[in-house]
């Protein structure tokens, strides 16, 4: 079943193939839908394709397009309206973006509880985060609720990064602290972990993706490089 | 003979792959609750951060409601000179209103807490549903550990009082917190279904205080009532831990295998309920899974 889904793909994007060791994300005819109080009643759909999860990938897309709905359909936190979206990859939350951190507790105590529930040793954890060397260490001993948002934006960000994930969901990567941002994607691909994360300008995309996948009309196409989806972006 | 490529030829092979699945399975099992465990222990450590953040005695702010309830209805009790089994006014009132307040908090942390996620939903893996099985396991920790411990300070005041038999309290809190984790699944799916009944839900709930013991004890009822009262489960718990502290309480008019029954139906019918509306696109509210 898996490798008819990866075939067909293989003419409309790059050949990315289930190899061993590959992680991929299969889109099987997936399909989502507006709101209903929307004038448009598909946002995107039927798409199907394989996306890699082990790459730095970005998502571009005007707005209203459907990246974040993409990001959020990965990660599992929406379900389409037909089709599926298939891996074995385990997403991380959707980073940059509504966040999971307790606002009544310092960066150190959310640290902890964050290590508790992936079953792994609290202190070990919190010196990794303190260690850290993209974040100040004293914004760890601050109230989250205290932070300004981009700053409690980049340590939820950092704080991913020490979790056991497969691939990590990053939405509106430009929002993002750049120098956190970059640190991030760096530690992470040395890690031969994927990122995904959304953005809107090609430009942004290309200096830290490896590929890409653009939302337009209703479609995803993906490419194996940000520059082929920056021409079909700006066509 | 490779189990999986070969055709069985007997009833030892077809026990062989049975085994050789269900191992798997219970591998995946076992580490799937064993995730559930890490993230129902860090919600419950994450509730008590915050929960008592700025307050100097801590958990033990906990007790203090308990405490300050049953010092009041002891006196009200004994002054009164009300009607109680054994005349044990002091085990009367902590065994009543402690099986309450567990069921209660279980309750209020299953209906209220699903709409105070602070957050942690956002994190991969947690449910609301953990989120509600830590709180309602948390009201059982607070006051299965306050009927034990209540009984020491007691004694230091000349009160005649010993702590309660332990499996009996273990059961009778384990299904007071069951009963309130139902009872909040069943109330969670009703108001999503038919938001309307949602005040009434709430007076259901004293409607239920009423008649689960706390003022009244089955052998010392009226006639009139006591058929109809012995339908409430909670008046069997309240029953049941009385004796745990005092075993010459009368208990033979009460089970716990009613209170079982309930619990067992309330969550079976609660989560069948939360489940068929999570899959629902029709219900857009609130989903526990």
């Amino acid at each position: 079943m898996l490798q008819k889904l990866l075939a067909p793909a293989a003419e409309s994007g790059p050949r990315w193939r289930a190899g061993a060791g590959r992680r991929l994300i299969v889109l099987d005819r997936l399909v989502k839908l507006t709101p209903p109080d929307q004038p448009r009643p598909l946002l995107f759909g039927p798409v199907s394709g394989v996306l890699p999860a082990d790459r730095v990938m970005a998502v571009l897309g005007r707005q209203e397009t459907g990246r974040s709905t993409l990001l959020r359909l990965l990660g599992g936190y929406q379900r389409p309206d037909a089709g599926q979206a298939i891996s074995r990859a385990k997403f991380s939350m959707i980073l940059n973006s509504s966040g999971y951190l307790h606002a009544g507790m310092t960066g150190l105590e959310n640290v902890a509880i964050m290590a508790r529930m992936h079953g792994m040793n609290a202190w070990s954890i919190s010196k990794l985060a303190v260690e850290l060397p993209f974040v100040d260490p004293a914004l760890w001993h601050m109230a989250i609720g205290d932070l300004e948002p981009r700053t409690r934006r980049s340590l939820e960000m950092a704080l991913a990064t020490l979790l056991p994930y497969d691939c990590y969901l990053i939405d509106d990567a430009e929002r993002a602290e750049t120098n956190v941002l970059a640190a991030v994607i760096r530690m992470l691909s040395q890690r031969q972990a994927g990122v995904i994360f959304t953005a809107y300008k090609p430009r942004f995309a290309r200096q830290f993706a490896d590929c890409a996948a653009v939302i337009a009309n209703q479609d995803i196409t993906v490419f194996e490089s940000v520059k082929e989806a920056e021409l079909f972006y700006d066509c | 003979m490779n189990a999986f490529t070969d055709r069985p030829r007997g009833p030892t092979d077809w026990i062989f792959m049975a085994l050789t699945g269900l191992a798997a399975d219970a591998a995946d099992t076992a580490r799937a609750v064993m995730d559930d465990i890490f993230i129902i222990r860090a919600l419950i450590l994450r509730t008590l951060k915050t929960r008592y953040r700025k307050n100097p005695f801590g958990m033990i702010s906990e007790f203090v409601r308990p405490a300050c309830v049953c010092t009041v209805h002891y006196f009200y009790f004994s002054l009164t000179g009300r009607a109680v089994p054994c005349q044990q006014y002091l085990i009367f009132t902590l065994g009543g209103f402690t099986v309450w307040f567990c069921f209660s908090s279980a309750y209020l942390g299953t209906y209220q807490g699903a709409g105070r996620s602070s957050g942690v939903t956002n994190i991969p893996g947690v449910t609301l549903m953990h989120l509600c099985l830590s709180r309602a396991l948390w009201s059982f920790m607070v006051y299965f550990v306050f009927a034990l411990i209540v009984a020491y300070p007691l004694r230091q005041w000349g009160q005649e009082i010993n702590p309660p038999d332990v499996l009996i309290s273990l059961m009778t809190y384990g299904m007071a917190a069951g009963l309130g984790f139902g009872y909040g699944l069943l109330a969670l799916a009703i108001v999503e279904i038919f938001p309307a009944v949602g005040p009434f839900i709430k007076m259901f709930r004293w409607a239920v205080f009423i008649t689960s013991g706390v003022y009244e004890s089955l052998t010392t009822m009226s006639r009139v009532m006591s058929p109809y009262i012995q339908y409430n489960p909670l008046i069997h718990l309240a029953e049941y831990e009385r004796y745990a502290f005092y075993p010459g309480y009368p208990i033979y008019l009460v089970s716990l295998w009613y209170p079982f029954c309930w619990m067992l139906g309330l969550v079976f019918v609660g989560l069948v309920l939360n489940r068929a509306l999570a899959n629902n696109a029709a219900f857009r509210g609130v989903h526990l899974f």
